[in-house]
């Protein structure tokens, strides 16, 4: 009997060892099918119908360089890459973006932008074509117009050169149509910023193929921050699926009013109505997919908007951004107001219930994490980025256009 | 008038009872007080996160029974919240409905629901799906 117990304990040494480090969590058959659900990564390239210019080569290359144009605003100074910056993960170190006038919002990285069903922090926009129209005529943003876009296409040399080869009959369109154009091509280019496989994406693959020694690679923090995402933290109930987001609207109950410090005592506080008010421009926006721009009204894309409803609890709500390549995208939430990932998590484990709409849904509670449970939701979250060439891929875009359409 | 238009109708039914054959193994079947209600998703299995339709028949009732379907929903019980969405109801045919839009954002526990207005009654079917 004592033989057989120190066999039967030596076996489950050996098998653990084999398994994972001595600390790592073991995880069930419901928390394993959560995690794969997290993969595979990177997705399959599936071109937006919406856009007859979407993986195309040359309206790529106009894109690219219409991206980093500052003369597509009004006062010749701002660009898209102003706030979309390649070095911070196509977002921009500031907590809330600046373009003609202060905005009230943080600029969103712009990796994996492609995988999402509605675009801005409230959803205003259902294509990534119409989210690239809405900077360029946005007042407080860049304060272009269609008319001056459309004559830069048609005037400036290279970009008619560019733009004939997207479309031959580019320089005939009337403005609203080559506004279009520009944004489907900048809508283009940003459907290739994918962030790269990381160490997460190598340990799910290797749990899906019971790979036990590629499994052990994965740290044991990142594992245990992993078992806590998928389990009491219930994160993934929200940041589901392999780019981490369900692509809907939630409160997190960060505060209501938007701080507008160094106002004047008595200054009326102002609120961000989030996916209320979002539903309301998107529903009305002439550039949406059950407009005439949408170059496939089939599209599935083109579902949801018919059967979106505004609700009372979508006050306050915000979408569920990605967690991939977070690393280069600080500070978070839509109004940057959480400086670092430990901060955002803080805010998780001391969630204030009572700032939660008290109508509304039963997912999240305060987590009261400890600092070791903290750290190990950190690892994980820093094992969802990797090095990524996006910034190269870029400047070797804009040199190529150069080269086509000096 | 009325009682031609009734007797002409069920004379035209094949018969007087709704019978559904041939049901895929992956539709979703819940007894209702006098019919069945049989529910098939598009595409199959339902999908999470991304837009399906329902397609609703009533089974084995007689024609003049025949409740009216009046409304399609899913919410999340232990969530208490429902979908983001209104799906769309249409009548196909006799006892023969398509809901479309349907979109389950969060994986867990759905419940379904279907309203029927009369004849005699409202009634309410419902049946649960876990989303993964
Ligand atoms: C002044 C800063 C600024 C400029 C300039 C700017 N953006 Fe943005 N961008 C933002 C902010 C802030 C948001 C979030 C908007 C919201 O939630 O209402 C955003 C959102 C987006 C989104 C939605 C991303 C998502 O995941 O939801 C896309 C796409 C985008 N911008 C593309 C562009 C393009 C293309 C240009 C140039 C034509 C551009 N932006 C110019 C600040 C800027
Ligand atoms: C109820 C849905 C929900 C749950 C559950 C949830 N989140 Fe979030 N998360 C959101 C939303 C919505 C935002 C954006 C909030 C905002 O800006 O107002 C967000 C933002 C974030 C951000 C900031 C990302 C960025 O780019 O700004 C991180 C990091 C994050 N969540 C991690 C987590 C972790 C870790 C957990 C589990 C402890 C979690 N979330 C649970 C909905 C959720």
């Amino acid at each position: 009997m004592r033989l057989f117990r120190l066999v039967a304990g030596c076996l489950l040494i050996a098998a653990a060892g084999f398994a994972q480090a001595a600390d790592a969590p073991v995880f069930d058959a419901a928390q394993t099918r959560r995690i794969l659900s997290h993969g595979p990564w990177p997705p399959e390239m599936v071109a937006d119908r919406s856009n007859r210019l979407s993986g195309r080569p040359e309206a790529i290359r106009l894109g690219a360089v219409l991206f980093g144009d500052t003369r597509l605003s009004g006062n010749g100074a701002i660009s898209c890459q102003s706030c979309h910056q390649p070095q911070h993960g196509w977002s921009e170190a500031r907590a809330r973006s600046e373009g003609l006038q202060r905005l009230d919002r943080n600029a969103p990285g712009l990796l994996n932008a492609r995988l999402q069903r509605w675009f801005g922090w409230d959803g205003a926009n259902d294509s990534l074509w119409a989210a690239s129209i809405r900077p360029i005529l946005a007042h407080t943003e860049m304060g272009g117009s269609a008319a001056a876009t459309a004559q830069l296409l048609r005037n400036d040399p290279p970009l008619a050169c560019l733009a004939r080869h997207v479309d031959p009959a580019a320089a005939a369109m009337e403005d609203a149509d080559l506004l279009v154009l520009a944004a489907k091509a900048m809508a283009a280019f940003q459907e290739t910023l994918v962030s790269p496989r990381t160490a997460f994406d190598d340990f799910r693959d290797a749990l899906a193929a019971s790979d036990r020694i590629a499994m052990t690679r994965y740290p044991a923090a990142a594992q245990r921050g992993l078992a806590l995402f998928t389990g009491r933290g219930q994160c993934g109930t929200c940041h589901s699926g392999p780019n981490f987001s369900n692509g809907e609207f939630h409160d997190t109950g960060l505060p209501f009013f938007i701080g507008d410090a160094g106002q004047p005592p008595g200054t009326p506080r102002r609120v961000d109505p989030g996916r209320h008010g979002g539903i309301a421009q998107v529903k009305v926006n002439p550039f949406n997919l059950l407009g005439r721009y949408n170059d496939d009204p089939s599209s599935p894309a083109a579902i949801p908007i018919r059967h979106v409803v505004q609700l009372h609890r979508n006050w306050g709500e915000f979408k569920v951004p990605g967690l991939r390549n977070l690393i280069a995208t600080a500070p978070y939430m839509h109004d940057g107001s959480k400086a670092d990932l430990h901060a955002v998590i803080r805010h998780y484990s001391d969630l204030d219930e009572d700032r939660l709409h008290a109508d509304g849904e039963a997912i999240l509670k305060p987590l009261n994490l400890g600092d070791a449970e903290m750290a190990d939701l950190l690892a994980f979250l820093e094992s969802l980025s990797g090095p990524e060439d996006s910034a190269a891929r870029y400047q070797a875009l804009r040199a190529e256009a150069a080269r086509v359409c000096p | 008038m009325r009682a031609v238009a009734l007797s002409l109708a069920l004379l035209l039914a094949p018969a007087s009872v709704l019978a559904c054959a041939d049901l895929p193994v992956q539709a979703r079947l819940v007894e209702g007080s006098h019919f069945r209600l049989v529910v098939l998703p598009d595409p199959m299995p339902i999908p999470l996160n991304a837009p399906f339709a329902l397609d609703i028949k009533l089974c084995d009732a007689r024609m003049a029974e025949l409740p009216r379907l009046s409304a399609v929903d899913a919410w999340m019980p232990a969530h208490r919240h429902g979908m983001n969405y209104m799906p769309k109801l249409a009548k196909l045919d006799w006892g023969h409905y398509r809901a479309e839009g349907l979109l389950l954002h969060m994986p867990g526990e759905w419940e379904f629901v279907f309203d029927f207005a009369g004849p005699d009654k409202p009634e309410r079917l419902s049946f649960r799906f876990d989303a993964q």
